[in-house]
């Protein structure tokens, strides 16, 4: 069998474009506006990706009533500005944000175009934020040009934080979390607030996304900042961010990126326990997660150990860091028929991953071609992509590792959910 | 039709030189039209007898796709088709991505067919692929770079140089000479005849610093058209004839930067 592959997400080693990073950053938070320097398709990707984030929370069955939602506004660059600048139309577009939408404040992305023909959007921003008395910012990312998401990302809440923020004395116990991860309502932050509640910890801010203006100020007041990333890449990001807050307000930051797997909850706890000096409290916390663990684990265990696992990564390891999921499986008592590298990985990619694996597992690590055999007997498939064969049983692996215990608990039970299903039928389920 | 470019420093005289010869084209019978590849649109000033003001870009910013080869091609003396590519106010936008859009523009509208001669009169150095598009696309095929004995001058002629023979495998541009455009330093024109020949090419005319040009800049007109009998205006004739009979089309052989500051100590005084 030839394994055909539909990937959902394109592969592209690390580099994306800064622009969805500013949306993301802010399309939540009361009041504001974003505004896109770019030409009008680039507004797509957003929408997709908006679109994306709804059906899956429509599938998780999360109904966040009343979720302010950002507009987003594209200056629509045409060939005519990126020779004779982009500036005037920038102008005008703010000036018609400002009259329809009433903003808190503006934020501007910069696109290639702008980033390439070099539009002075800072200059720009300074004027309009004068002429029209609102905080107007721009991000100084340009696309994809010199930026990637998180960047994006990154930057939104620095030039918030430039802007908003102002010393205040601290309050005791609160903690800001710094990233997205869904936002308030989602799992993962659930997640992360029962771990907080063990140190009597309470996240009063979600920083840069999910924040009126009024909880963006009272991050400088935070006792802790926690940041959530998920992935190396992430982490870097809301480290910095982390780090600039400290160095601006005092704040101090929990260095650790979020709990990953159980080893990983147990590494956080215990980073989270010595930075407090709160020790008693790791034990009981961990004592507790343990026993969460290990009964979901007697559960699961039954309905999946005797399957034959195949495991098919797309996602280069800046992307996805597979260590999660060989301890998940390892709780469920299953050892892999094998390991499939899929086609989008490059050589170097590949050459990382396969490094990264050995220190991992014994399981043997195939090309995507090679693999075919193993795949063709495989009962389910855990896998980063989709594959077109949609007899086989797949587990599409969530793009972001999730957190806490809990997060590792959902994975396992959707994978014996999974295994119940009649194998001629197989279909797929998605693992966020 | 033979399909020339200018080619030099700003300010070094390209506009000048290239009006004049294509006037001179002109006063012979030829159909001659030539391109202002500069955002400052003055190419053409001296044939026009005014400053254009219907750039191709101009037009295709007002009209689209419904721009008409009147608007954007105009007639100057002696019958000279005159066309100003446009661009940006300084410091704003990509004046490279203009001059790309604008030579398409004009080839979409099939605006110059008859012509014996075409001459592209573009900025600079090759600052970047806009400015490069006139030789790797193949609208000039004949180069000429404009330069004095100055370093700059040099360097920047140098630096089109290797323009010209990095595009040599790809198109069908190679470079005619050397148009040396004086300016009174010392040993100018044996400086040029050798940095030519360093080049691979030649020194194809020595053009002295004379206030007929001047003259005919305020007046808006070439030299040819105010001071016709003038040694000034001969000497545009020539090298109008010269570009005219040229076949000696070479790939340049470019210097290195220090070869080239050795070449003006040797020559400086
Ligand atoms: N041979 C010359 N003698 C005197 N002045 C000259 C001569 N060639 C050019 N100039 C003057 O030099 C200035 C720049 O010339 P121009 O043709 O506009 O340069 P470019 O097109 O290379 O930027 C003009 O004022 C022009 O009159
Ligand atoms: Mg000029």
């Amino acid at each position: 069998m030839v394994i055909s592959k539909r990937p959902v997400v394109t592969i592209k080693g690390g580099c994306s474009c800064s622009m969805p990073g500013v949306w993301r950053a802010v399309a939540h938070n009361e009041g504001a506006v974003v505004i896109y320097h770019s030409p009008k398709a680039c507004g797509h990707v957003t929408r997709e990706m908006n679109l994306g984030g709804y059906y899956r929370s429509v599938a998780r069955r999360e109904f966040v009533p009343r979720q302010y939602m950002a507009p987003l506004v594209v200056s629509g660059l045409k060939e005519e500005h990126s020779i004779f600048g982009g500036a005037e139309q920038l102008r005008q577009c703010i000036g018609y944000v400002v009259t329809r939408y009433k903003p808190a404040y503006i934020v501007i992305a910069n696109s290639c175009v702008a980033g390439v023909i070099g539009d002075d959007v800072q200059a720009v921003a300074y004027e309009a934020g004068q002429e029209w008395k609102i905080p107007v910012m721009s991000v100084p990312c340009s696309g994809f040009l010199d930026g990637e998401y998180y960047a994006g990302f990154y930057h939104t809440g620095r030039a918030l934080a430039d802007r908003f923020m102002f010393p205040r004395p601290a309050m005791e116990n609160t903690v800001t979390l710094l990233g997205d991860r869904g936002g308030p309502g989602g799992p993962d932050v659930q997640e992360m607030k029962g771990l907080l509640q063990y140190f009597g910890l309470k996240a009063h801010c979600h920083f840069p996304g999910y924040a009126s203006l009024e909880e963006i100020q009272r991050v400088p007041a935070s006792a802790l900042c926690v940041p959530l990333g998920g992935r190396a890449e992430a982490f870097s990001w809301m480290r910095r961010l982390a780090s600039d807050l400290e160095e601006m307000f005092g704040v101090p930051f929990l260095d650790h990126d979020c709990p990953v797997g159980w080893q990983g909850t147990k590494t956080w706890l215990k980073n989270m326990g010595k930075l407090l000096g709160r020790k008693s409290q790791v034990l009981l916390a961990e004592k507790e997660q343990e026993q969460r663990l290990r009964q979901q684990v007697v559960k699961s265990r039954a309905k999946i150990r005797a399957a034959r696992v195949v495991l098919c990564i797309g996602r280069p390891l800046l992307h996805f860091q597979p260590d999660w999921v060989f301890e998940l499986l390892a709780y469920t008592g299953v050892s892999l028929d094998g390991i499939i590298l899929l086609r989008g990985l490059t050589g170097q990619q590949r050459d990382a991953m396969r490094r990264e694996l050995q220190n991992n597992t014994e399981a043997p690590v195939f090309d995507q071609r090679e693999g075919a055999a193993v795949l063709e007997t495989a009962d389910l498939v855990v896998t980063t992509h989709e594959l077109a064969e949609d007899t086989k049983r797949q587990l599409f692996l969530p793009v972001l590792s999730p957190v806490g215990v809990g997060g590792l608990v959902l994975v396992m039970q959707k994978l014996a959910r999974l295994a119940e299903r009649p194998a001629r039928r197989g279909g797929i389920i998605y693992g966020w | 039709m033979k399909k020339v470019a200018f080619y030099g420093k700003g300010g070094i005289g390209k506009s000048t030189t290239a009006a004049n010869v294509s006037a001179a084209l002109a006063e012979k019978g030829h159909l001659v039209c030539q391109i202002g590849c500069d955002p400052k649109n003055d190419s053409t000033r001296l044939l026009l007898g005014k400053a254009c003001a219907q750039t191709v870009l101009d037009m295709v910013r007002q009209n689209g796709d419904e721009v008409t080869t009147e608007q954007v091609v105009h007639t100057g003396f002696a019958g000279v088709k005159c066309v100003e590519a446009g661009g940006p106010e300084p410091g704003v936008g990509c004046a490279g991505r203009g001059i790309i859009v604008a030579l398409e523009k004009l080839k979409l509208l099939q605006a110059i067919t008859d012509e014996h001669f075409v001459l592209y009169d573009v900025l600079g150095d090759v600052v970047c692929g806009g400015f490069a598009v006139p030789i790797r696309e193949g609208y000039a095929t004949d180069i000429y770079i404009v330069s004095s004995g100055e370093l700059m001058s040099l360097y920047a002629a140098n630096n089109i140089a290797k323009g010209v023979a990095r595009f040599s495998g790809r198109g069908r541009a190679r470079l005619g000479g050397i148009i040396g455009n004086s300016r009174n330093i010392a040993n100018e024109r044996e400086l040029l005849c050798e940095f030519a020949e360093k080049l691979n090419t030649r020194l194809v005319a020595f053009i002295p610093h004379d206030r007929s040009v001047q003259q005919a800049e305020i007046r808006r007109k070439t030299v040819i058209e105010l001071a016709p009998h003038s040694r000034q205006a001969d000497v545009y004739r020539r090298l109008a004839d010269y570009i005219v009979e040229n076949t000696a089309l070479t790939v340049p052989t470019p210097m290195s930067l220090a070869e080239l500051e050795e070449l003006s100590l040797t020559y400086g005084d």
